[in-house]
């Protein structure tokens, strides 16, 4: 047989163009936005957004969190966008910074857009302080409240509940403590999101499990990016603002970031195991398991919701009862100090699924690693923000500023009134413990004046500042996206953390 | 060794592979992960034999609640278990399948486990020549 000859009626077919990326279809709509378009994937019911500048943008897509993000779009009833908030990284099912909301009633609940830590979030208060009158006890305060406050995982609160106080607590949140133990003022409630109480929480659908979990856990601030801060204002950037939230320069605040603890996180655990499994009744298929979830009105749904709400209420008592214990340790520090001088500021969740109304319709509205950030004018916020907004605290790592901020108008329309919820991790656990170690974080911040109580050294290198994205341009880019604007700057002192 | 488990980075979580010649092997191991992660123990005398046994629909998902089972019960008792026997995998009637043993743990006397849950995210369990292998994501 002769060898073919090699002309051009013999031609070598092309190899296919290879398929793009997802990142590579991620399209421009914004100065500080860019959209992964429906037409991307088919399983897909909406678009995604991202807020981003080129550098927060870049980050974001090094992981899996865009991914993630898309794949959230699959979620049935979802309405809009999924959003990605400029801090978002790579999760489990959801992406942590992301939002989406799915329509009433029949639109799916996930416990994976709203986490294991139902209802982490922060509570900032104000004291009377100024940094000049702290001096050098911003060391001794610090220790005083490490030793207020049991910080690591496990069991060993100051205060265990019975069956029925915990019942109490799963129904009535922060009120209860309040109302009925004296642990805070009602002004506290005043200036917590929902008062520190979801109403339509259903006791009954937490497990045993999860209850005996978080019986021992109440006034305990759990591991990991947990802390308690205690902070001077170094920068106020719309004084008017400032002034209508009682923040001033020079003056002493506090923050809280912890949230529900082994309840929630066993809550969070149950009905995802439980959803799991039901998939195939409800005619759903995802993309990823852990974005498992049902029909709102489904019983489960229901189920879920009301137990999520009572793991909510039980996270506004844990902060509760940690800013007893704040108040307390800085009354023993300055004896005669007025228990009501040191004010909540705002408490406000960042892992949360809320039934909203949102441009006329009844939305469930998922946000894991977000905060609301509801605009001027909204009925829910206290009569002396309802004209300026709502606050958004924008917590940075260990040793960099915390943002507050104020809700606007326009993120109704941008994000469901949402806003990020940090500065968001850069890198992960591993790699921070391999670039830095603990006693180095640790010397770090103590000659820079903040002082440091940590239960363990890889805590502190796990939680160092480079293993976290810029908070400064965090912050920049969701004031330029429009989702809330920057009121103060926040600076550390002091550092307790889980 | 019969069974190993190394730690991967993950940005947000902690993701942990897991590998042994059978499949008991990788749930004894995912227990002394778990175990291990719990902290240091006090020098007492472990505590009584438990038995636990749970039940799910195919391996992989029957290895993570596995693991959620003991986190929970650890956090709840304040002990790290990391002794066992008798453990034994089983597949039933129905098709689901389940995971039983005799274990018993020691307390833990300064708790510095930053695992809260195992997730279905990127979960693996397969068996590739003659070991059994899993990936594993945890929150933290």
């Amino acid at each position: 047989m002769s060898e073919p000859h090699s002309n051009s009626s013999a031609s070598v077919a092309e190899p296919a163009p290879a398929s793009p990326t997802l990142a590579e279809q991620v399209v421009r709509s914004g100065p500080y936005s860019v959209d992964v378009p429906i037409s991307v994937r088919d399983d897909m019911h909406v678009p995604a957004r991202i807020y981003a500048d080129e550098e927060l943008l870049k980050a974001i897509l090094q992981g899996d969190a865009l991914a993630q993000l898309v794949n959230v779009t699959t979620l049935p009833g979802i309405v809009d966008y999924a959003y990605g908030m400029p801090d978002m990284h790579e999760g489990y099912g959801f992406p942590v910074g992301g939002v989406a909301a799915t329509l009433l009633p029949d639109g799916v609940v996930s416990p994976g857009g709203v986490g294991f830590d139902i209802n982490c979030g922060v509570r900032l208060l104000a004291t009377p302080f100024t940094r000049s009158q702290l001096g050098d006890r911003n060391v001794a305060l610090t220790h005083e409240i490490s030793r207020s406050i049991p910080a690591g995982t496990g069991r060993g609160g100051r205060l265990t509940l019975s069956d029925d106080e915990l019942e109490r607590v799963l129904a009535e949140g922060a009120e209860y403590l309040v109302r009925e133990r004296g642990f805070g003022i009602e002004a506290d409630l005043e200036h917590t999101e929902s008062r520190g109480r979801l109403q339509d929480a259903d006791p009954a659908a937490v497990s045993r499990r999860a209850r005996d979990r978080g019986a021992g856990q109440l006034g305990t601030l759990g591991s990991g990016n947990h802390f308690v801060e205690i902070q001077q204002v170094t920068e106020v950037l719309d004084p008017a603002v400032a002034a209508a939230f009682g923040l001033e320069q020079g003056q002493v605040t506090v923050l809280i970031h912890t949230g529900s603890r082994g309840l929630g996180h066993q809550v969070c655990t149950d009905y995802v195991r439980l959803f799991d499994a039901k998939l195939a009744q409800f005619g759903i298929t995802l993309p990823d398991r852990q974005l498992s979830c049902a029909p709102a009105s489904s019983a489960e749904g229901r189920a879920y919701l009301g137990a999520m709400s009572a793991a909510a209420n039980f996270a506004w008592a844990n902060r509760q009862m940690i800013a007893f214990y704040v108040r307390d340790a800085l009354l023993r520090m300055f004896p005669g100090t007025e228990p009501g001088s040191v004010r909540v500021v705002y408490d406000v969740a960042h892992n949360i699924a809320k039934r909203e109304m949102h441009q006329g319709r009844s939305l469930c509205v998922h946000r894991k690693g977000a905060t609301r950030a509801f605009g001027p004018g909204h009925p829910e916020l206290p009569d002396e923000y309802r004209s300026v907004g709502q606050p958004v605290f924008v917590p940075g790592s260990m040793g960099t500023s915390t943002f507050v901020m104020v809700g606007t108008r326009e993120s109704e329309s941008r994000s469901f009134a949402s806003a990020c919820h940090g500065a968001g991790r850069a890198l992960s656990r591993g790699a921070a413990k391999r670039a830095v170690t603990g006693a180095a974080v640790r010397a770090e911040l103590e000659a820079r004046g903040i002082a440091v109580r940590c239960p363990t050294s890889s805590g502190l290198a796990e939680e160092a500042p480079m293993a976290y994205k810029d908070v400064d341009r965090v912050a920049l880019v969701v004031e330029n996206a429009g989702l809330a604007r920057r009121v103060a700057r926040l600076s550390p002192i002091g550092v307790v953390k889980g | 060794m019969r069974h190993h488990s190394a730690a991967r980075d993950h940005v947000g979580e902690w993701k942990v592979t897991i590998s042994g010649r059978s499949i008991e092997d990788v749930f004894v191991a995912t227990a002394r992960v778990i175990a291990n992660a719990a902290g240091h123990t006090t020098d007492d005398a472990p505590a009584e034999w438990e038995s636990i046994e749970v039940t799910a629909r195919d391996l992989p998902t029957l290895l993570v609640d596995w693991a959620n089972e003991l986190l929970g019960r650890s956090e709840v008792t304040g002990l790290a278990y990391s002794e066992l026997h008798t453990v034994r995998v089983s597949h039933l009637n129905d098709r689901s399948v389940r995971v039983s043993a005799q274990l018993r743990g020691k307390p833990v006397e300064q708790w510095t486990s930053p695992l809260k849950a195992a997730t279905y995210h990127a979960l693996s369990l397969e068996e590739t020549g003659n070991e059994w292998r899993a990936e594993l994501l945890f929150d933290v």
